[in-house]
């Protein structure tokens, strides 16, 4: 008796104990624009070729764009394990953080306007902030966009909201700014007054971007394609939430031992629509902003100089060099501006520097750390 | 599959070898419960919000054995199934302690086992030039530890049981475990 009630409960759980993998949709291939005349090909090749090595990534793409020589594109490895797609130099990618950028300029383009100011505060544009986030008749709109607010951070600061990731991804990219807020950020303290600190905080640009789509009446999407999209001719790049079976996957090594697992849900749930992280783009779009934005095309000259420079007055470490939606990052090429974008299966890194306006765009599709100082030498 | 049959037929062993004399004969303490699962540190969110369930079956080996507590050890084997992150099967065993009021009992587990996860997020190793696919079934170490209440009636027990578990080895960012948390209701009684 004992034997045959075990023996069918072990049946029993082996029988059920199967895990059907995650649909991947079959991507159709990009573009593949080659810039193999390139004078130094080569040498920007193997540097890439190097950093997909180094970080164990399975594609990887990079753009150098000097004004001393031709535009260079490259992309090696593979945007899709599942399909072993390549990955081209016109590949969708997803662009995590360096979003706020494109968001900044949003409310800076509002700023000059007269739509609202650096110094509205947050409890008066969002009025149900007031009671929920501490002190949010005296948070502005700088705070926000410089991250000074002293605002919660979910996505790095709280297990229960990455897990709630892993639990159900659906979820998580269903969810509005509304319900991230009440569920992750309401009735949690400040790290500090407002505008005495620095802490990078996410949540910073979720709620700029429902401010701005309260002032405008306008979605987020609708406003960058209006103010950025269109005029720089940037026509593959979208923040909405779309079927995206073309943009590159993520991966990331879960478990430390060296295998990868396809975590694009993941990133999906987490970097689709919003203000914070949600833009899909390719290098030569992301190109065409930064030369924009730096050749005062989208906002003007003044306006460039106060999002350049850093908001912290008392600021000490490169940690807090941060302006209006623009890191500054301190280079053996010199001083540059942009951003670094991460989600758990990506990372991505545009910059525009400042001595010879040169811009990078460094890509992969595994999301670990990575050290980037290697471009100084290539734009210089 | 043959690490999974291994598993069962490892748990089979132990079982048999768990079976204990009493004034009534050769007896076994079989305790089956339902769970539900979840990702995340120790709290009651999203066992109801989004449950993914399981499913355990063991016995119990008692080191002591007295009128107001017990001190014991346990062997299980179960199973969950989370949506679109992994299905498990697993062995683990504990160490407990189960403190008698009345009926009423309080117990504390703490132990380890082996999971045998099968992952939703295809998985890929890098070969000599390139990243290749690899099956997605893999094996991780299971630290445990568990919180438990119930009520003894005459044959049978109900009760409650909180539990938390680790994936181990873990590497992202820096979390030596990913971590796992358990709510179980379930029963124990002998087989005879």
């Amino acid at each position: 008796m004992k034997t045959k009630i075990i023996s069918v409960l072990s049946i029993a759980i082996m029988a059920t104990a199967c895990m059907d993998e995650l649909d991947i949709a079959r991507p159709d291939p990009a573009e593949d624009v080659r810039y193999d005349q390139h004078p130094k090909n080569q040498l920007y090749l193997d540097a890439l070729n190097k950093y997909k090595q180094d970080t164990y990534a399975p594609g990887s793409i990079l753009l150098i764009d000097k004004p001393q020589e031709d535009l260079w594109i490259g992309a090696v490895g593979k945007s899709n394990l599942e399909f072993q797609t390549p990955a081209r130099t016109n590949t969708l990618i997803r662009t995590g953080s360096v979003t706020k950028m494109f968001t900044a300029v949003v409310i800076m383009k509002l700023v000059e306007a007269d739509k609202l100011t650096l110094d509205s505060k947050l409890g008066n544009l969002l009025p149900e902030t007031t009671g929920n986030i501490p002190q949010a008749d005296q948070i502005t709109v700088r705070h926000l966009l410089a991250h000074l607010s002293g605002i919660v951070d979910p996505p790095n600061e709280s297990l229960q909201y990455q897990s709630d990731i892993i639990n159900n991804p659906t979820r998580m990219y269903n969810s509005t700014i509304d319900d991230l807020l009440k569920k992750y950020v309401y009735g949690k303290s400040l790290h500090f007054a407002p505008g005495s600190g620095y802490s990078y905080s996410n949540t910073n640009y979720w709620l700029l971007g429902q401010m701005v789509e309260t002032i405008t009446g306008k979605s987020m999407q609708k406003l960058m394609e209006e103010m950025i999209f269109i005029p720089l001719q940037m026509q593959q790049t979208w923040l909405e939430k779309r079927d995206d079976k073309n943009v590159a996957r993520g991966y990331v090594d879960l478990y430390g031992n060296g295998v990868l697992m396809d975590v694009a849900s993941w990133d999906r749930a987490e970097g689709s629509g919003r203000a914070d992280g949600g833009i899909i783009s390719t290098a030569n779009d992301l190109r065409k902003f930064m030369k924009g934005l730096f050749a005062g095309q989208l906002v003007s000259i003044e306006t460039l100089r106060q999002m350049k420079t850093i908001q912290l007055t008392n600021c000490n470490s490169f940690e807090c060099e941060y302006g209006l939606g623009l890191e500054v990052w301190r280079t053996a090429a010199g001083t540059a501006y942009g951003h670094n974008g991460a989600l758990v299966g990506i990372e991505v890194n545009v910059l525009w520097y400042e001595d010879n306006g040169a811009i990078s765009v460094i890509y992969k599709n595994n999301g670990n750390f990575s050290d980037k100082s290697w471009l100084d030498q290539l734009v210089k | 599959m043959k690490k999974l049959i291994s598993l069962c037929i490892v748990f089979l062993v132990m079982l048999s070898s768990f079976a204990q004399e009493s004034p009534k004969g050769r007896q076994i303490p079989i305790t089956i419960t339902l769970f539900s699962e979840s990702v995340g540190v120790p709290n009651f969110k999203n066992f109801f919000k989004d449950p993914s369930f399981g499913i355990r079956v063991g016995t119990e080996f008692y080191y002591a054995n007295k009128p107001g507590h017990q001190t014991l050890q346990t062997v299980n084997l179960g199973y969950y199934y989370h949506k679109d992150f992994q299905s498990v099967v697993y062995i683990s065993s504990e160490f407990g302690y189960r403190k008698f009021i009345g009926n009423v009992f309080l117990d504390g587990t703490i132990g380890g086992g082996y999971l045998l996860v099968t992952s939703a997020q295809p998985r890929y190793e890098s070969r000599v030039t390139d990243f290749e696919k690899i099956s997605n079934t893999f094996g991780r170490f299971m630290p445990t530890l568990g919180l438990g209440a119930g009520y003894r009636f005459n044959a049978v027990t109900f009760f409650s049981r909180y539990e938390m578990f680790g994936e181990v080895p873990f590497g992202f960012k820096g979390l030596p475990a990913l971590p796992h948390k358990t709510l179980h209701f379930g029963t124990r009684f002998n087989l005879k």
